[in-house]
């Protein structure tokens, strides 16, 4: 049983990297409430309404290149490269939540004796996923891996990787196993030639343990997110 | 009579994805009220000197439970709250605890949002929201 505190907690939004000037994130996974009442009930009834998730970020204004600002100008009505992610501890297996988002308002605002703020806003596109992470990101070349991930068990029903590219070059694999040994490659994404924030849809059995690897690369910069159903 | 605080005493269960009963209440230090609710309806005609009400139909309440994230696996709130967004499931209050006897507040409840917060500075925040739907039991455990 753990409690986390928020310094222990990483944000990445489309392929960028704001934890330096991120002061509040939340997600929110929702299914609002619909009324069906008839006159024959004796009380108010209601049925859920399909997911309509939401995504906010909020921090200090910062015009880095890989900040909350470049973020937005980047990102703003987009629906590429617009997966954002929340990771729930730093070290590899923990929890993360992750998802596509349409950026819809990004604004700076500024007080008297305050710093200049940033504020974001996110539509979810599909619901918000929950999955673990695959490391906070590391420079990396050809020839290097995560570590992997023990699940405990298989899975059938395919999942979604979403993953972030932040600077770099080169190949991606997120890979399986059966024994933690022997690992084979269950999506790749090649040509990556600088930054992406992509989901790849996943189906049929995920083994028990998992891992990304770069098989090749040049300083390529990256984190990750599995979730297996 | 006595009155009773709340540390060590309250309890509250709710079903998971799965329907089974799990007690979250080592992971909860904030509810709403949650009891029993009627519309009143306004019968008020124009020879009364003052308004008139008859009960309605029961109202469904809103009820939200908060607290400190936790990824405990199996019956933390992370785990068992993260998967209810959208379903109905059992949800029971015992104010007092779960002596046999002491008041028990239960439902069918509808989970219309899981949320949880970072703040810099502070601790992960979670927040569920739930709604009533149907009767509300107002009975004992």
């Amino acid at each position: 049983m753990a409690k986390l505190l928020t310094r222990d907690t990483r944000v990445y939004i489309g392929g960028y990297d704001p934890g330096a000037s991120t002061t509040r994130w939340v997600f929110s996974l929702e299914a609002p409430a619909l009324d069906p009442t008839a006159i024959t009930d004796a009380a108010e009834r209601v049925a859920a309404d399909i997911r309509k998730d939401a995504f906010e970020w909020a921090g200090i204004f910062d015009d880095s290149a890989n900040d909350a600002d470049a973020a937005a100008v980047a990102m703003i009505g987009s629906s590429t490269n617009n997966v954002v992610s929340v990771f729930l501890g730093t070290a590899t297996g923990s929890l993360a939540y992750a998802g596509t988002a349409l950026m819809i308002t990004h604004r700076a605002l500024g007080s008297l004796g305050d710093m200049v703020r940033y504020e974001i806003g996110f539509a979810l596109d599909q619901a918000i996923e929950r999955g673990v992470h695959y490391g906070l990101p590391t420079a990396e070349s050809g020839g290097w891996d995560t570590g992997s991930v023990d699940n405990a068990v298989l899975t059938t029903g395919g999942g979604s990787w979403y993953l972030h590219i932040i600077s770099g070059s080169g190949t991606v694999g997120l890979q399986d196993s059966a024994d933690g040994t022997s690992f084979a490659n269950i999506g790749t994404i090649t040509g990556i030639t600088g930054k992406i924030a992509r989901k790849t849809a996943l189906t049929g059995t995920i083994r028990r343990y998992t891992r990304v690897d770069v098989s090749t690369g040049t300083s390529l910069l990256l984190t990750s997110v599995l979730v297996r159903s | 009579m006595a009155k009773y605080r709340v540390a060590g005493n309250t309890v509250v269960q709710v079903d998971n994805a799965a329907g089974t009963v799990v007690a979250l209440s080592a992971y909860i230090d904030s509810i709403s009220g949650l009891g029993k609710e009627v519309q009143s309806l306004d019968v008020t005609a124009f020879t009364d000197t003052a308004e008139r009400v008859v009960a309605g139909i029961e109202a469904s309440q809103e009820w939200t439970i908060s607290g400190g994230w936790d990824d405990a696996a199996t019956t933390g709130p992370d785990v068992v709250l993260s998967a209810l967004p959208g379903t109905i499931g059992t949800v029971a209050y015992y104010p007092k605890g779960t002596a046999a006897g002491s008041r028990k507040i239960s439902g069918e409840f509808l989970c219309t949002f899981y949320r949880v917060t970072g703040e810099v500075k502070g601790r992960i925040e979670y927040e569920a929201g739930f709604k009533l739907d149907g009767t509300i039991t107002i009975g004992t455990a």
